[in-house]
């Protein structure tokens, strides 16, 4: 029977400690939190001192940051969260929205006036769905164009200019696929979606786009890979002179190549149109399976890692680009930085109701049918067209095909 | 020692759990699961428990069928708690799907409680099988093994833990330990144990019946068999802790140092053992005599001997004693001793009839051997008494001081019975004063 005692015990020891409850008298700001990450390395120990510094700030709290492998993060947060024993805050991709939010993984955040302020128009679009907030925009990473300023003064503003000054021995290189190379569709037209999210692929400027690179990729300056790391290796030495890649790559290729040999620019558009590369926002999502209380923490934690001064130290340290609007980063101190915050800024964001992934993946493959001959510009994105259509289900109100784009005129 | 990251991990996951145990949606799931895995144990018990109250006093039929059959259904019970458990399980988490409420850690505890079935299948099947033989079997492989895939699909489910076991706890010759090192070295050097220790019951069982009249051959070879499996599982540990050849080397050399001072008499009494296990001076079995103490190697192992006197008293002699002192051994190469039981008879006795009385007597003892056959030996004549020495050969070293004895006893009663005398010193003693205080008044 002592078995038995044990484990009542232990029963009755779970439910006491489990139900302690902040009492009434408990201060605002106190209790502890679980906060998951991908970071690693020298960023995951910056991130720890900035949750230490929160709690020393607020010294009734206790933060726990734990750092998940970055390609195992939204699976294990999934799983756990389902299981009531996922964190209460989780610094994540804007790509996982609509997943998170149909699995009622996570809570919404009020889209108050303080946070309409403090943050860019463009990261709440990107973490926006079903008319509410989901997540706080901490730091954007969308694309721009790196360049060696040994082999060339200054980049192109326009595609015609860059098409102009690459050479084989000036070459630019990027991967062509849709999530890097997308950049490009708004200067020949208006986006793949409307404002009310309607798939307007007929009037967008994907074809015209996609019949560009087609036509870029004969020309000798213009390399188009697929194997983004064999790129950056001829980037970092000097045997192209331009490289369309994320933030992500700044501290590498800086020393790789040096500050003063370096720049970043925003991608060349059209004479009129900016490009508009696609803007992936890092933000800090908070936990359904949290109590109130811990949610409570969780939301002052992210406000408190999203304010100006952190966004400012984030940026200075680990060359993240801000996306509290407050924050602007000065060209003459940052000039690499800028070039980013000058690409967020026209960067554009995919309506959260797509099935990220697979939606990406028809992309690719559009991409791929066209840059290797398989399909014509038109004929990619039709299937392209009739891809998305399937694969979100959408009714005939919901999306707007090219003329005669149509499943009979694909097998034709 | 653990080092201050260590500590601060094992603070960080009590902080952990304290979150997710805040949480009514893991509050929950942990009492239910606490509950049913508390019905599950018990409830079988009681039910059996109140049968066995209600079946006292009735006949009950006999089950007939082969052993291993009843056996099987005997062990069936071993699946009643299991078996209650998955269903209780899955009624809950129906239960809790109904209420909206979350069900993954009852989820997940289904895979566990699946493994604890087929944990009782395997040991149904071994008790319906081997009966209680199975048990050593049960408690030594089943039993670790179960656990530990218990333990490794918890840690392997738990995002926190998995960073704890990588924590580096310390580091040794350059080495960083970390308690998933640690875990993995004890799971090779158990396994290692365990070879050992079937490939000890395996050989005993291949040697016993062709050398099994010489036990001490066995011995040997299952006790080296063991220690080289074991040696063999100490570098596999080592290789699992990452230590290169030229670290080994420098501990190899630290303990040359460390064997040199202070593990002198161990190491001493170890090689001793090893070779006194190949050289097989004495093995268990023999009878020895170990200054004057008569006694039988009990048991050889490799730092001590035991030695079981007549006494019934075990004597622990380290194996050094073995190889430096002399020992007599009765059982060396054959285990026929000769004794010698030394009498005197009066010089009034037939010394021929003596003789025949004496090997008479000496032949009815049981554990007296006919060949050799006894041998009165006469030692010559003494001051009262005409000196024998009766020869007698036994096979058990051992029971001399009992076959002396009994010869002693029947040759009383046959000189007794044949009116033999045996003469004592007498001695005329020869009052030269005081003499006269002796009269009776």
């Amino acid at each position: 029977m002592s078995k038995f005692f044990l484990i009542l015990l232990g029963l009755v020891l779970i439910i006491v400690t489990g139900c302690q409850n902040a009492p009434s008298d408990t201060p605002r700001i106190s209790g502890r939190a679980l906060l998951w990450h991908g970071w690693t390395g020298d960023e995951a120990a910056f991130l720890e001192q900035l949750v230490h510094n929160f709690s020393e700030i607020n010294p009734q709290t206790r933060i726990v940051t734990i750092a998940v492998p970055a390609d195992e993060l939204l699976a294990q947060y999934e799983a756990s969260t389902a299981q009531g024993i996922g964190p209460d805050l989780v610094i994540g991709s804007n790509d996982w929205v609509r997943q998170l939010v149909e699995a009622g993984h996570i809570r919404p955040i009020p889209a108050d006036e303080i946070t309409r302020n403090d943050y860019r128009p463009n990261t709440l679009a990107a973490l926006s769905y079903q008319d509410q907030l989901w997540g706080y925009p901490m730091s954007v990473q969308p694309v721009a164009l790196y360049y060696n300023k040994r082999l060339v003064a200054a980049p192109p503003k326009t595609l015609n200019e860059l098409l102009a000054e690459v050479s084989a021995e000036k070459s630019i290189a990027f991967v062509p696929r849709f999530e890097d190379a997308h950049w490009g569709v708004q200067i020949f037209g208006p986006e793949l979606f409307d404002d009310s999210g309607r798939f307007t692929l007929a009037s967008s400027g994907l074809t015209k786009w996609l019949s560009w690179l087609n036509e870029a990729q004969g020309n000798a300056g213009v390399i188009l890979n697929r194997d983004g790391a064999a790129l950056q290796r001829l980037f970092i030495e000097e045997k192209i002179a331009f490289y369309v890649a994320k933030p992500t790559e700044l501290s590498l290729l800086r020393e790789a190549l040096g500050e003063d040999n370096l720049g970043v620019a925003a991608l060349p558009g059209g004479d009129d149109e900016p490009a508009g590369p696609l803007l992936p926002v890092e933000a800090i999502m908070l936990s359904t399976a949290s109590t109130e209380h811990q949610a409570e923490l969780a939301t002052n934690l992210a406000r408190y890692l999203t304010n100006p001064e952190q966004t400012r130290t984030l940026m200075r340290t680990l060359n993240r680009i801000p996306a509290n609007r407050q924050v602007t980063v000065d060209a003459r101190v940052h000039p690499l930085l800028a070039g980013f915050a000058q690409q967020a800024r026209t960067a554009v964001t995919l309506p959260n109701h797509l099935h990220r992934q697979e939606f990406y993946a028809a992309g690719d493959v559009a991409y791929g049918n066209v840059l290797s001959g398989v399909l014509t510009p038109a004929e990619g994105v039709c299937a392209f067209g009739l891809a998305v259509i399937e694969l979100q289900g959408y009714g005939p109100e919901a999306y707007d095909l090219p003329a005669g784009c149509s499943i009979e005129s694909i097998e034709e | 020692m653990p080092t201050d990251s260590s500590l601060q991990l094992l603070i960080t996951q009590i902080d952990i759990f304290l979150i997710f145990l805040a949480r009514p949606l893991v509050q929950r799931q942990i009492v239910a699961v606490m509950v049913i895995l508390i019905a599950g144990w018990y409830l079988p018990e009681i039910g059996q428990s109140w049968l066995r109250k209600r079946e006292r006093g009735r006949h009950t039929a006999a089950v007939d069928g082969p052993a291993w059959w009843r056996r099987g259904l005997a062990a069936i019970e071993h699946l009643y708690s299991p078996l209650l458990t998955l269903i209780l399980v899955q009624l809950t988490i129906w239960l809790f799907i109904r209420l909206n409420y979350p069900v993954g850690i009852l989820h997940n505890s289904i895979y566990l409680i699946l493994i604890w079935l087929a944990y009782r299948l395997v040991l149904m099947g071994m008790y319906a099988y081997f009966g209680p033989a199975a048990r050593p079997y049960h408690r030594w492989i089943l039993l670790p093994v179960f656990m530990t895939v218990l333990g490794v699909l918890l840690v392997l489910n738990t995002v926190g833990l998995n960073l704890v076991i990588d924590a580096p706890l310390f580091t040794i010759f350059g080495t960083t330990v970390t308690l998933r090192v640690i875990f993995f070295a004890l799971v090779v050097l158990y396994c290692f144990v365990v070879a050992a220790w079937i490939t000890e019951i395996l050989l005993y069982r291949v040697l016993n019946p062709r050398l099994g009249h010489e036990p001490g051959v066995v011995n040997a070879v299952t006790t080296i068999s063991r220690y080289f499996i074991f040696l063999l599982g100490v570098v596999a540990v080592l290789q699992v802790v990452g230590l290169d050849p030229s670290t080994l080397a420098l501990i190899g050399g630290g303990l040359s140092v460390g064997i040199g001072f202070g593990l002198q008499q161990i190491v001493a009494d170890f090689i001793s053992g090893l070779i006194l296990l190949l050289e097989q001076a004495v093995r268990p079995g023999d009878v020895i005599d170990l200054n004057g103490e008569i006694g039988v190697v009990d048991k050889l192992s490799t730092r001590a001997t035991t030695v079981r006197t007549i006494d019934n008293v075990e004597l622990i002699i380290p194996n050094q004693t073995f190889l430096t002192n002399q020992i007599t051994t009765f059982t060396k190469t054959e285990t026929k001793v000769r004794m010698m039981v030394p009498l005197g008879v009066s010089y009034n006795s037939n010394p021929k009839q003596v003789r025949q009385i004496a090997l008479q007597t000496a032949a009815r003892h049981g554990l007296v051997l006919s060949d050799p056959e006894p041998m009165l030996l006469f030692r010559g004549f003494g001051d009262s008494s005409l000196n024998f020495d009766l020869a007698v050969w036994i096979d058990q070293p051992s029971r001399r001081p009992r076959v002396r004895s009994d010869l002693y006893y029947m040759l009383w009663d046959a000189f007794v019975e044949h009116s033999i005398e045996i003469p004592f010193p007498q001695r005329d003693l020869n009052l030269r004063t005081g003499w006269e205080h002796l009269r009776p008044t």
